[in-house]
């Protein structure tokens, strides 16, 4: 198992350190499912304001960190290895969309093209809580202009609460990204 | 190397993106000789802390010694040269090699080989076994420096006249720290592209940064897609000895951040400001609350205001590993620190979709130049060319302009320079002529 950072403790991802009770009840596996892909969908297809209004909670943290190297056995030495590449609430999620599907932005004209896709889907829950807490594994991958390729695999923790109307919303994501110098130029489409 | 860089008329060959001997030349000549950015001095304050970056194409370890000083060592073995350190950072008494446990103290000295009586006989000088320490070792305000070359000038002396410059940030402010650890991502250009940007290049914020300029509600705004000019007297450019540069954009120090952090920064730097301009100036006070971009040549970059501090490795002639942390004043609330780091990471760090704006251009001007004709052309860096002028107050040489190409030409004159000089010995620190050669450029 990864180790699991201070930042993913706050997010409640911490409960993947242990080995809690899956959820295997096929009405909420296939629902999560479902809204996973759902929102593999919406990404790829590029609609953003969707994805973000139906899928993503208004008080939703976002987060991707990536971690410093480290020995694993070093006391002596506690300055902070994470480094946050999103810590976004629902304002700056909107910054980026309305960004990417300006006429202004010349980097994504012609359009780039995306594939996300999901495995490893476990889901548990706390005790006390009504949320849902989902471990996946993702692989997407960018194709941009004639020859960019940029590959991404990561493992994503979240948070899902049910909105009034009883459907999904995420309400925390907590990425640990493995890769440490990133090769695929940049994080600006959404894991 | 001779037709590379025309200093008179203010272009440069497109074969400097591209030429293997090229990359090879400066990695002797410039990442051999000049000063390089190691470390912030608060990565490792204790005995036995350490972190590993790079010089150039070579790793490096940062060891803070028992005496307080900084140390850096190639990241080597002396054996058969395998990788010592294969961490970033952390705190260690003595570093052991993987491949066959040659340990080496954190001074450098190799101090134990296994079986070494048994197996050498006597026959292994450890003197001269010890890591290969980097020559020279400097810091300013904090900021931790190294330089291969033992006959180089001092630290000080390289910054030079781009001090008076840096202190407004470094030092007037009260001091500041680099909030790490760094992000790290790769780009496929040149080293040179995004570090020609950085020093003196605010002409395309309003046209590549449009869409970001559009919806980040900085007080940069405005310019986006190139609907208006800054107000003419909005700013000036600096051009120094050793190629570092500033260009200055007055009083709207919070750059790209949105406009709610822009106004905590402000209210910040008002609590500052009256004592500050007491001990150095209307003019420095003024700087503080403004937006720079800056570069310490050869491939340091910052953003006083949107608060990022960058380092490009080179890599390749055509790819390049970028470096950033986040610059703060150590004074700060945790709070406001918090905000100042996220922001610059949302808009400059692996993620940061300004970030994203410039690295497409750096790619493409870069990797273009595989292009045979493509790289016959000459590059143009000749805005603002035959304005430029020697200031009684103000150091160096000074674009009279917030948009202007002063300081590329600035950079690229002491690349020039450096890149044909033999050693140091040719670069006479007293030779006042670099300025007459940018002032006197003209088209």
């Amino acid at each position: 198992m990864n180790s699991v950072s201070r930042s993913a403790n706050v997010m409640g991802a911490d409960i993947w350190d242990g080995d809690p009770e899956i959820i295997w009840d096929t009405d909420i596996t296939g629902e999560v499912n479902a809204f996973f892909l759902r929102e593999a969908r919406l990404l790829d297809m590029r609609r953003l304001r969707e994805w973000l209004a139906q899928m993503i909670d208004k008080n939703i943290r976002y987060v991707i960190v990536s971690r410093q190297l480290r020995y694993k056995n070093d006391k002596r030495y506690d300055l902070p290895d994470e480094v946050f590449i999103y810590d976004d609430d629902y304002e700056c999620l909107n910054a980026r969309v309305e960004q990417f599907h300006s006429e202004l932005n010349w980097r994504v004209n012609p359009e780039e093209n995306y594939q996300h896709m999901v495995a490893n889907t476990e889901i548990a829950q706390k005790p006390g809580s009504v949320n849902l807490f989902v471990r996946s594994n993702w692989f997407v991958q960018r194709a941009r202009r004639q020859y960019e390729i940029d590959r991404f695999v990561y493992c994503r923790h979240d948070e899902l609460a049910r909105d009034s109307e009883g459907k999904f919303k995420v309400v925390a994501r907590h990425i640990d990204y493995d890769e440490r110098c990133v090769r695929g130029r940049n994080m600006t489409m959404f894991l | 190397m001779r037709d590379l860089i025309d200093v008179q008329r203010g272009k440069q060959s497109a074969r400097m993106f591209h030429d293997p001997e090229i990359y090879e030349r400066e990695m002797e000549a410039i990442f051999g000789r000049c000063w390089l950015f190691l470390t912030h001095e608060s990565a490792i304050p204790n005995f036995g802390d350490f972190v590993t970056t790079r010089m150039g194409q070579d790793e490096v370890i940062v060891v803070r010694q028992k005496d307080g000083s900084i140390k850096a060592f190639l990241n080597v073995c002396r054996h058969r040269g395998a990788r010592i350190c294969p961490v970033e950072a952390g705190n260690k008494r003595s570093f052991v090699c993987n491949y066959h446990g040659w340990s080496y103290a954190v001074d450098g000295s190799l101090s134990a080989v296994p079986f070494e009586k048994e197996l050498y006989q006597g026959k292994l000088d450890r003197e001269t076994h010890g890591l290969k320490e980097v020559a020279q070792v400097s810091i300013y305000h904090g900021f931790v420096f190294g330089n291969f070359d033992a006959g180089a000038i001092s630290l000080e002396d390289y910054l030079g006249d781009a001090r008076w410059y840096l202190d407004i940030w470094m030092e007037a402010s009260g001091g500041v720290e680099l909030v790490g650890p760094p992000s790290r991502s790769v780009v496929h250009c040149n080293w040179k592209a995004p570090c020609e940007n950085f020093v003196g290049d605010a002409y395309h914020v309003g046209w590549t940064h449009a869409s970001s300029l559009a919806v980040s509600g900085s007080m940069l705004a405005p310019m986006s897609g190139n609907a208006a000019l800054p107000p003419a007297g909005a700013g000036i450019q600096v051009a120094s000895r050793y190629g570092h540069g500033h260009g200055i954009l007055y009083d709207v120090h919070p750059g790209g951040h949105d406009a709610k952090l822009g106004e905590e920064m402000l209210a910040w730097q008002a609590t500052k400001r009256v004592a500050m301009e007491e001990k150095y100036g209307a003019i420095r006070t003024r700087y503080y609350g403004s937006h720079i971009n800056g570069a310490i040549f050869p491939n340091v970059s910052y953003l006083w205001g949107t608060n990022l501090f960058k380092t490009w490795q080179p890599v390749a002639p055509n790819e390049t590993e970028c470096w950033t942390w986040a610059i703060v004043e150590k004074d700060m609330p945790d709070e406001l620190k918090r905000k100042i780091v996220n922001g610059m990471h949302r808009t400059f760090g692996v993620a940061g979709y300004w970030e994203a704006d410039d690295n497409d251009n750096m790619e493409s001007a870069s990797l273009l130049t595989t292009g045979f004709q493509t790289r016959k052309l000459q590059l143009n860096a000749q805005m603002g060319i035959g304005k430029d002028i020697v200031d009684s107050e103000l150091p160096g040489v000074l674009g009279q302009a917030a948009i202007g190409e002063t300081a590329y030409r600035g950079y690229y004159r002491f690349y020039d320079e450096v890149m044909r000089s033999a050693s140091w010995g040719d670069m006479d620190p007293s030779d006042d002529s670099w300025k007459e050669q940018l002032v006197s450029a003209d088209v």
